[in-house]
């Protein structure tokens, strides 16, 4: 009795088969694809965002805005009320534009292998405005901090160093007191490790590799980092414009953006591969619980009649419930058993071709009990029809 | 004969209106996915300047040191040096050239009332106008001899001059741009080549340019491009950032045919012997004289997370179609007396495949209009989360037509299998059991 007048014609279960074979592939993979992308866009930058705000201000006649001049903006910004510190950099982490270079713990050759990071100059006064945590060592002092002018030429010294760019150049040490060499500054002595201290380009591979170097900066812009107290950021964001234009009415100043927006314009890549793939995966998760639900209805409605000659005979509500249910039971373990098989081969085909993430244990087991789940919540409302049949049907005409 | 296959087509969609519905909801949802997909990719692979492929070339030489491929080995660096793009500029050996790189510099309004503003400025020399047909609304470009004289002109984008000027004829009218005062001799109609295959190495997300200044006043000014690679690094002053082997500046060359791209290939690879013999060029000779064809196609223009999203979205199609071809499997096997009964009557297995065909072919039909709407709906929400395709023509007339024809040939094909299988119901099994 079984499974059989669905059986006869076989066609059917197959294409359902089918159907939640390739859902199973797609789904795993797209899956796996848009948590990879997540987690990137989930990585903290290691700066006290919620708190922060940036502004970007340079003259209108190209020239260096002098360490004097960007002291008495920030001078005039940090007796804003809510301001907590406030200070000069010449890049932000996420920014999606900054310096970098390739450094190695030994001094380099003419050329060979060097790691890279990004750079970030600033005084004793950029890490606190970072917010960034130090994990080892001591943070910046005055008497740290060199020159720098605008061709990257200059006398510097010292240097924190990132988590992640400590653990490449130094494996199994401290870098503490280490020296960091790059072709375009002196040997840097490393004073403290911070957590972490992100670059500007998120999908870079050297991501978390950075350096902030003690430096006074001689540049034609500036970018001035404005950390608040917990709760005043949007009153400080609306008063740095007038601030600033007051000290010095003659300048381009760029809008304030808050890093909540400067996070969300470097990972705009990112999200939108997100939204996309979970745009996919919603639509695909309904469109074959439609087919499941879709042509289980077809199958209870062409069956009325033998599903009354059974409850004539003395099958139960139950039994005919079980029977749907377990239909599309088999018909999904059939499409598990190959859609197993087809994700597995397209993830390879995917890992060779457009250098995706191997798939992790769980999506493939995840997948499968989701599939299971959504076809026995499709195929309950027909099977619930079909057990409301009643008994009599067997009796009457076709 | 085909209006009353149609009429009982339509008949069979309403008897049954909440799963006719829902199929064609599912077929629209597949096309509208796949059809978005194909618009991004094909805005992403289309070849601005394809009018002229073939004449206007990019020029790539390696300069890279020795064992230290610029991305991948054997694929010279994306821009030039300083020396060796004006090394080859001033031979004049191409019947066009254009020496290009991008940057930002303040602008303040003379004649305008404009509040001091960062403009994006592509530094360029007068060829470029004429070399990639830039459209112009007011004035012109400039000429060579004003290249070489170094005067202060400057032609706008439309969007600068309506900002600027709103709109009006500006040319004479004077802006300060750089600190120094400049006069508008031309503004260009709203010119947005799609994918920006001439500064290609600033990247896709790079801003559009408001400004464009002759090459000669960046240079005077020390202004370094956007994207400036040295390898090896180099940290210091501009006379020596013009010596260096840091890669910043594009090149571009016209040659009217294959006598004088064949002669412009031995000046690349004249250049590049005589570099060797000076010590310079280590790498193998890497030279690339590419098309806008080959050069986008080189840069990967069309990414992979693009081709990645239209296979996901394809295979997303192939199960809206296994799912519609189950759907009206089940559907026409629920009617399988009714075709004994008519088989019984005369009616030949040709006539019932084609009816049941019909049948499919009016889903895909309403599955179309539900896939454009969903077309349209999904290429407005790609240009909003995507800015480089901001400017891209995503729809167009026969980008239509493809996705009705799509729709209509997925649902006939979906079609297919459910007609052949009730064209082949024997008539007296049913009949029997009546």
């Amino acid at each position: 009795m079984k499974a059989q007048p669905a059986m006869r014609a076989r066609i059917g279960p197959m294409l359902l088969a089918g159907q939640v074979a390739l859902t199973l592939a797609i789904v795993v993979n797209a899956g796996s694809i848009a948590s990879d992308q997540l987690n990137q866009m989930l990585r903290p930058s290691g700066l006290d965002e919620p708190n922060l705000l940036s502004v970007h201000t340079l003259p209108l006649d190209g020239s260096a805005i002098s360490p004097a001049q960007s002291n008495a903006d920030l001078a005039a910004l940090r007796a804003l009320p809510g301001v907590a510190s406030a200070s000069r950099v010449n890049a932000l982490p996420l920014g999606e534009e900054g310096w970098r270079t390739g450094v190695g713990a030994k001094p380099l050759g003419a050329s060979g292998p060097a790691v890279h990071t990004a750079l970030y100059y600033g005084d004793q006064t950029l890490p606190p405005a970072f917010g960034v945590a130090l994990a080892e060592g001591r943070s910046l002092v005055e008497a740290d901090v060199g020159d720098i002018d605008s061709t990257l030429h200059g006398a510097v010294t010292t240097a924190l160093i990132s988590r992640s760019l400590a653990a490449i150049l130094f494996p199994g040490e401290s870098p503490i007191g280490k020296q960091v060499y790059s072709r375009i500054n002196p040997p840097l002595t490393i004073v403290g490790m911070v957590d972490r201290l992100q670059s500007a380009w998120p999908r870079n591979d050297m991501h978390e590799n950075s350096l902030l170097i003690a430096a006074r900066i001689h540049l034609p812009e500036a970018f001035y980092l404005i950390r608040t107290q917990p709760g005043t950021r949007d009153n400080v964001a609306a008063r740095v414009a007038p601030t600033l234009l007051a000290v010095n009415p003659s300048r381009i100043l760029d809008p304030v953006r808050s890093y909540g927006e400067i996070r969300a314009d470097g990972y705009r890549g990112q999200r939108t591969v997100v939204t996309v793939l979970g745009g996919l995966i919603g639509a695909l998760l309904f469109i074959t619980a439609l087919g499941i639900g879709g042509t289980a209805a077809f199958w209870v409605a062409s069956r009325v009649q033998q599903i009354g000659t059974r409850r004539a005979l003395g099958a139960s509500r139950g039994d005919i419930l079980q029977h749907f249910m377990r239909e599309n039971f088999l018909i999904t373990s059939g499409g598990v058993a190959i859609g197993g098989l087809l994700a597995i081969g397209l993830n390879r085909w995917l890992i060779a071709h457009y250098a995706v993430a191997p798939l992790g244990w769980y999506f493939l087991p995840a997948g499968v009990l989701l599939l299971y789940a959504l076809g026995q919540a499709a195929v309950l409302g027909p099977a619930l029809r079909a057990a409301a049949v009643p008994p009599a049907v067997a009796t009457r005409g076709a | 004969m085909l209006a009353h296959t149609l009429r009982l087509s339509l008949r069979a969609l309403r008897q049954d209106l909440l799963r006719s519905l829902l199929m064609i909801v599912a077929l629209g949802l597949g096309i509208g996915a796949a059809m978005t997909s194909v618009a991004v990719f094909r805005a992403m692979s289309v070849n601005p300047l394809a009018h002229k492929e073939g004449r206007v070339f990019i020029v790539q030489m390696d300069n890279m040191a020795a064992g230290s491929p610029y991305q991948k080995a054997g694929e010279p660096p994306k821009q030039l040096t300083y020396r060796d793009a004006t090394a080859l500029w001033q031979t004049h050996q191409a019947r066009r050239q254009v020496l290009l790189y991008p940057n930002q510099i303040a602008l303040e309004g003379l004649d305008a009332p404009l509040s001091p503003t960062l403009a994006t400025v592509m530094f360029t020399t007068a060829d470029l106008f004429p070399m990639f047909d830039v459209p112009m609304r007011y004035g012109g470009g400039w000429d060579a001899a004003t290249d070489e004289r170094g005067d202060l002109v400057v032609v706008l984008s439309r969007e600068l001059n309506e900002r600027a000027f709103g709109g009006a004829n500006s040319v004479g009218k004077h802006l300060r741009i750089g600190g120094q005062r400049f006069t508008v001799i031309g503004v260009t109609e709203a010119w947005h080549p799609q994918p920006r295959f001439y500064d290609y190495a600033a990247g896709v997300g790079a801003p559009e340019p408001d400004l464009w200044l002759p090459f000669a006043f960046g240079i005077a000014q020390q202004m370094r491009a956007l994207n400036n690679d040295c390898w090896p690094s180099y940290a210091g002053p501009f006379a020596g950032f013009q010596q260096s082997e840091c890669v910043w500046l594009n090149l571009w060359v016209e040659l009217g045919s294959p006598d004088e791209v064949a002669a412009y290939r031995t000046l690349m690879e004249r250049y590049v012997a005589d570099q060797k013999a000076l010590g310079r060029f280590p790498q193998p000779m890497h030279n690339r004289l590419r098309t806008v064809a080959e050069w986008l196609r080189s840069q990967a223009a069309v990414s992979s997370d693009v081709r990645l999203q239209t296979l996901l979205s394809f295979a997303f199609l192939a199960v809206c179609l296994i799912n519609t071809a189950g759907l009206l499997l089940a559907k026409f096997l629920a009617r399988v007396r009714e075709v004994s009964v008519h088989r019984a009557l005369g009616a030949t297995r040709n006539q019932i495949f084609l009816r049941y065909l019909a049948e499919a072919g009016v889903i895909g039909l309403c599955g179309s209009l539900i896939g454009l709407l969903l077309t349209f709906g999904g290429s407005a929400a790609m240009q909003r989360l995507a800015p480089d395709l901001a400017h891209a023509r995503l729809l167009d007339p026969s980008m239509i037509g493809a996705t009705v024809v799509l729709a209509i040939a997925v649902s006939l094909v979906a079609g297919a299998i459910p007609a052949w299988r009730v064209c082949r119901t024997v008539p007296a099994t049913f009949l029997k059991s009546e």
